[in-house]
C-alpha cells in the first residue's frame, strides 16, 4: 500500500440516489432469513425496477451537482461493477445523460473501493490541470444475483453515490463543509482474485450456454467464516497504516466512513481498531451492501445527518474484490 | 490438568451460547461439531470477550474449529497454555 498525500483537492459537494422500492430480507425467499439477518444485520435494501441500469442510477445521483456547472466538468469517472453493458463504459451514458460537453468519461473497476479509487483518480487530474471532477460509484447488483445462492442475494442493494472534485477555487453553496483531501492509500492484493468473483462473461471463460446454465455470471463468493475475518482485517491493517503513515492513528479519526459490507464485519472492525460504533457511518442495516457506491452513500447521509462538521477529520475505508483496497483521510473545511 | 483439558470445560458454556441446538449434538470432544458460520463468529466474539485474545482469520480455518478438542487445542496454542 501506498500513501500519496494531496494540497489542494477537495470534495466540494457529495449526493447520492436510491431506488424507491425496499426489500426486506425476510422477502427474498432465503431459506433461513433469521439466521441471515443475524449473519449480516441487513434488514432492507434498495432495488432498482427492471427498466433502470446503473447509467440511470448515477445521472440520478450526480443530476443535483451538475445543475448549474456543467461547462466546468473537466471529467467523468464512474466506478461500478455492474456496468449497463459489457462494452462500452457506462461513463459516456452519464455523460450524455447529465448533458455535459464531451470530456473524458471512463468506467473504473475496483470493485467496493471503486470510490477512493476514482477520488484518488480524480486529485491526481487537478494535479495536472483539471478543474472539476465528477466522480461516481453505481451498482445495480441485486437483479444479477443468483437465487440459489441466498448467503451473496440477502447482501446487496442498488444505489449510487456521486462527488464533485474540485479545489478552494471551485465554486460551492456553503450550506455544507468541504472536505480537504489530505492523502489516500491504496493498494490490490490479485492473490485473493478468486475470494470474490463473477466466474463467466469475462476472456478467461466467455458466455456459452453452459455458462449461462451453471449460473457462471452471478457474483459468488467464498463461504465461510475465512473471509470474514480476512476482511476485518484487511480494513483493519489498512485504517491502521493509512493513519500511520500521516503520524495519527484510527482512534484519531473523528469519523470513519467504511465500506459497508455487513454489519458484523463493522462491529469487529470498531472493536478491533478501538473505535467507538458512535464514530463510524454505518447504513448497511437499512441500504445493504451496494458495492462501490457503498462509502459514497454513507458519506452523502452522514452530511444530511449533520454527523460532519468543521474541522474534523473524516476517514473514508474501503476494501472489496480483488481483493483491493483504498482509504482516504480528509478534513472538513468551510 | 493439562491446558488443552482446562480449555474443553472453559468452551463449554461458550458453545452453549453460540449454538442454538448444542444438545443435539455429540457432547464427545473428538465430534464433529459442524458449525455453520454465523455460529464459528459468535463463539469467535464470545471467545475473544472471555480470554481477553484477538483470533485471526488462520486461526479459524475450519480445522481449528471441527471439534471441541480442536478448538481447545487452538486456545491452549493461542493462551500460550495459561487456561
Amino acid at each position: 500500500m501506498r500513501t500519496t498525500r494531496f494540497e489542494g483537492p477537495m470534495i466540494v459537494r457529495t449526493a447520492h440516489h436510491l431506488p424507491t422500492r425496499v426489500v426486506r430480507t425476510r422477502d427474498i425467499g432465503l431459506p433461513d432469513a433469521d439466521e441471515m439477518l443475524r449473519l449480516t444485520g441487513i434488514e432492507t435494501r434498495h432495488v432498482a425496477s427492471d427498466d433502470v441500469a446503473t447509467s440511470d442510477l448515477v445521472v440520478a445521483a450526480a443530476a443535483s451537482l451538475v445543475a448549474e456547472r456543467r461547462d466546468d466538468i473537466d471529467r467523468v469517472l464512474v466506478a461500478t461493477v455492474t456496468p449497463d453493458h459489457p462494452s462500452p463504459a457506462t461513463a459516456p451514458l452519464v455523460q450524455h445523460g447529465l448533458g455535459l460537453s464531451f470530456v473524458p468519461s471512463m468506467d473504473l473497476s475496483a470493485a467496493c473501493a471503486g470510490y477512493v479509487y476514482a477520488l484518488d483518480l480524480a486529485a491526481r487530474a487537478l494535479a495536472t490541470g483539471d478543474r472539476t471532477v465528477l466522480i461516481a460509484a453505481g451498482e445495480c447488483r441485486f437483479r444479477t444475483l443468483d437465487a440459489a445462492a441466498p448467503g451473496v442475494r440477502a447482501l446487496f442493494g442498488d444505489g449510487a453515490a456521486a462527488a464533485l472534485v474540485g479545489t478552494d477555487a471551485t465554486p460551492h453553496a456553503g450550506d455544507r463543509p468541504r472536505l480537504r483531501l489530505v492523502a489516500t492509500c491504496l493498494g490490490a492484493d490479485g492473490r485473493h482474485h478468486g475470494a470474490i468473483r463473477v466466474p463467466a462473461g469475462g476472456s478467461r471463460k466467455p458466455t456459452t450456454r453452459e455458462s449461462v446454465e451453471l449460473g457462471e455470471h452471478a457474483l459468488r463468493m467464498q463461504d465461510g467464516p475465512t473471509v470474514f475475518f480476512q476482511a476485518v482485517e484487511g480494513f483493519v491493517d489498512l485504517a491502521r497504516e493509512t493513519s500511520k503513515s500521516l503520524g495519527l492513528a484510527p482512534a484519531d479519526m473523528d469519523l470513519i466512513v467504511p465500506h459497508q459490507p455487513n454489519l458484523r464485519i463493522l462491529e469487529r472492525l470498531s472493536r478491533l481498531l478501538r473505535v467507538p460504533p458512535e464514530r463510524f457511518a454505518i447504513d448497511v442495516d437499512r441500504i445493504g451492501n451496494v458495492g462501490g457506491a457503498s462509502v459514497g452513500i454513507a458519506l452523502d447521509r452522514a452530511f444530511e445527518a449533520e454527523r460532519i462538521r468543521e474541522g474534523m477529520r473524516v476517514m473514508l475505508l474501503t476494501a472489496g474484490a480483488g481483493f483491493t483496497a483504498g482509504a482516504a483521510v480528509l478534513e472538513a473545511v468551510r | 490438568m493439562s491446558s488443552e483439558a482446562r480449555f474443553l470445560t472453559r468452551i463449554e458454556p461458550l458453545l452453549a451460547a453460540a449454538i442454538a441446538d448444542l444438545a443435539l449434538r455429540s457432547p464427545d470432544a473428538d465430534a464433529e461439531l459442524s458449525l455453520r458460520s454465523i455460529e464459528v463468529i459468535t463463539l469467535v466474539d464470545l471467545l475473544e470477550a472471555e480470554l481477553d485474545l484477538v483470533l485471526t482469520s488462520d486461526d479459524v480455518r475450519p480445522e481449528h474449529f471441527a471439534t471441541r478438542r480442536s478448538i481447545a487445542r487452538l486456545l491452549a496454542a493461542r493462551h500460550g497454555g495459561a487456561g
